[in-house]
């Protein structure tokens, strides 16, 4: 009993570290740029299939997760150039937007791949688990919870000690006064969309081996539960957002177990009682980190 | 003198509205050039317009022989203008070290002397050092908005109404450090108190719906209650602080 408990914890938790590589991006872009960006799922389910087109072609793992975030990266880039930058403070036309986008780059994955799961495989040297006391410990879960931290860790000195990181938070409080004091605050945009892309990406590249197959319809899914782990964690905020994962890897994890078919309606349940508690989410708006 | 600063016939529109329909003034430099009228005259709109938010149609802003009309905001403050608006004139969420330091450049090689200096014109700031932005006092925010301007030593300073909402004590400390400042740079003041604008202002340029109706020497304007009263609609007292 307690095994299965430690088991699926653990599970929930590396699930965790995906969504918070989501969140994180999507967060931060609503934070300074005040955009959701629905296409993020788009950006994972590209990273996804690159990396794993890439490893099963060279086998050279790294290299795929680099594969991953070059492409989320600059996907990101040509969005926001290219789209996002005629919708600047459209609520709606950004809504309908990054939507179209999503489901586009989810469609056009069909098109060379087909919609049928492809396998993804898990690399030799992470390829292990180990059972201690019952509870059963993957290597590759360990390795995603151990990236998630990184990039929580990298986020957070970049956000708190780095110049960038002073304007971004700047920024998020008073676009006009970063202005003001000769800062272009568009090419920050730029910075901080194409910054949240390549997590994106870099979440898909990581997804793959996780769940052991990738499918076009991954990215809608994600989507899903990325939003709700920055709704329920305070958009805007990235501490609010490692929380907010924590909650919906968790639930995701036990509920998947129990009741296969409840996962994301248990995660919808959660947010809504969050937000009936606390409409601006767990950590509400203005502090950014 | 040659003029550091020319706005002439300026007109901007926010949204359909007409704000600004003939707003003229020249300013040389190391003076106090004030800015005075009513409520709505058109004063903010008017810095929010050099400063490149909002754009002239037509208008002219010339900044010594630069043409500012049209150009972006951060350029406009790189030319050497710096910006204390009105409200959100500051970074709540950040230090009061973070306000300062997002001014320099991290190319400055000066970035200490620089915040030393500040801190010492304004010494409320030193114990709020490493305090958020927004938990300061009105009187020590005001200090922090018009320090973060001041810390990147700007040769033009447009500066929104930074007596607002202030005891006397810290209005009197707010002239001081505008009066220090006039030999080292130029500044560009919209002044309520009439008080204050009358004890530091060299010109003064009046608004009225959107237009410059008078411009001239502070000395003059102050000393005539006739002018005041056609201009300001103010009654001045025997002791002259009016208000
Ligand atoms: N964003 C805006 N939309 C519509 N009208 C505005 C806006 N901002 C200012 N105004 C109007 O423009 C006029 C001038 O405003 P402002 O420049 O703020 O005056 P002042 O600073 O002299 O008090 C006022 O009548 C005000 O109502
Ligand atoms: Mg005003």
């Amino acid at each position: 009993m307690m095994s299965t408990f430690f088991t699926l914890a653990l599970d929930g938790i590396s699930n965790s570290a995906l969504y918070f590589l989501m969140a994180a991006g999507l967060t931060l872009i609503f934070g300074l740029l005040r955009v959701i960006n629905f296409a993020h799922g788009g950006l994972f389910v590209w990273g996804a299939y690159a990396a794993t087109f890439l490893y099963s072609a060279m086998h050279q793992f790294w290299l795929s997760l680099c594969a991953g975030i070059l492409i989320g990266g600059l996907l990101g880039w040509l969005l926001e150039r290219g789209l996002l930058t005629a919708v600047y403070g459209d609520g709606n036309q950004q809504l309908l937007l990054t939507m179209g986008v999503l489901i586009l780059l989810s469609e056009l994955i069909e098109i060379p791949f087909g919609r049928d799961p492809v396998l993804a495989t898990v690399p030799p040297i992470l390829h292990h688990s180990w059972v201690i006391d019952h509870v059963t410990i993957v290597a590759y879960s360990l390795f995603t919870i151990g990236m998630g931290a990184c990039i929580f860790g990298i986020l957070v000195y970049l956000l708190q000690k780095t110049r960038v990181g002073l304007i971004i938070r700047a920024g998020v409080n008073n676009q006009s006064l970063v202005e003001a004091r000769g800062i272009p605050i568009r090419r920050l945009f730029t910075i901080v969309f194409l910054l949240g892309a390549a997590l994106a990406g870099f979440a898909g590249a990581l997804a793959g081996p996780y769940y052991g197959s990738i499918t076009p319809s991954m990215g809608m899914d994600m989507q899903l539960n990325a939003f709700i782990t920055v709704v329920l964690g305070g958009l805007g905020s990235l501490s609010g957002s490692l929380i907010g994962s924590l909650l919906i890897g968790l639930t995701t994890s036990f509920v998947s177990y129990y009741t296969p078919s409840f996962a994301v309606l248990a995660n919808v349940l959660l947010m809504t009682l969050v937000l009936l508690v606390r409409p601006q989410g767990l950590f509400g708006e203005g502090e950014i980190v | 003198m040659k003029a550091l600063l020319e706005v002439e016939n300026l007109h901007t529109k926010i949204g359909q509205f007409s704000i600004l329909q003939g707003v003229s003034l020249s300013v040389c430099e190391h003076t106090i050039h004030v800015l005075l009228g009513r409520n709505g005259a058109g004063k903010t709109t008017t810095l929010r317009t050099m400063m490149g938010y909002l754009r002239p149609v037509p208008g002219i802003i010339r900044f010594e022989d630069q043409e500012l009309t049209g150009i972006a905001t951060f350029r406009i403050a790189r030319y050497g203008i710096g910006y204390m608006p009105e409200d959100h004139n500051l970074f709540a969420n950040l230090t009061v070290e973070e306000n300062l330091l997002l001014s320099l450049p991290k190319q400055d090689t000066h970035v200490r002397s620089q915040i030393a200096k500040m801190l010492d014109l304004f010494p409320d700031l030193r114990v709020a050092w490493r305090r958020p932005a927004g938990t300061l006092s009105g009187g020590q925010r005001q200090m922090l908005a018009l320090a973060s301007v001041l810390v990147s030593k700007p040769r033009l300073l447009l500066v929104d109404e930074p007596s607002k909402g202030l005891s006397p004590r810290f209005v009197e400390r707010i002239g001081d450090a505008l009066e220090q400042l006039r030999s080292e740079t130029t500044i560009v003041l919209v002044e309520q108190n009439f008080y204050l604008a009358k004890r530091i202002g060299d010109y003064v340029t009046v608004l009225d719906e959107g237009h410059t109706v008078y411009s001239g020497e502070m000395q003059s304007f102050a000393a005539s209650d006739e002018l005041q009263k056609r201009y300001l609609g103010l009654q001045t007292d025997k002791k002259g602080g009016a208000k």
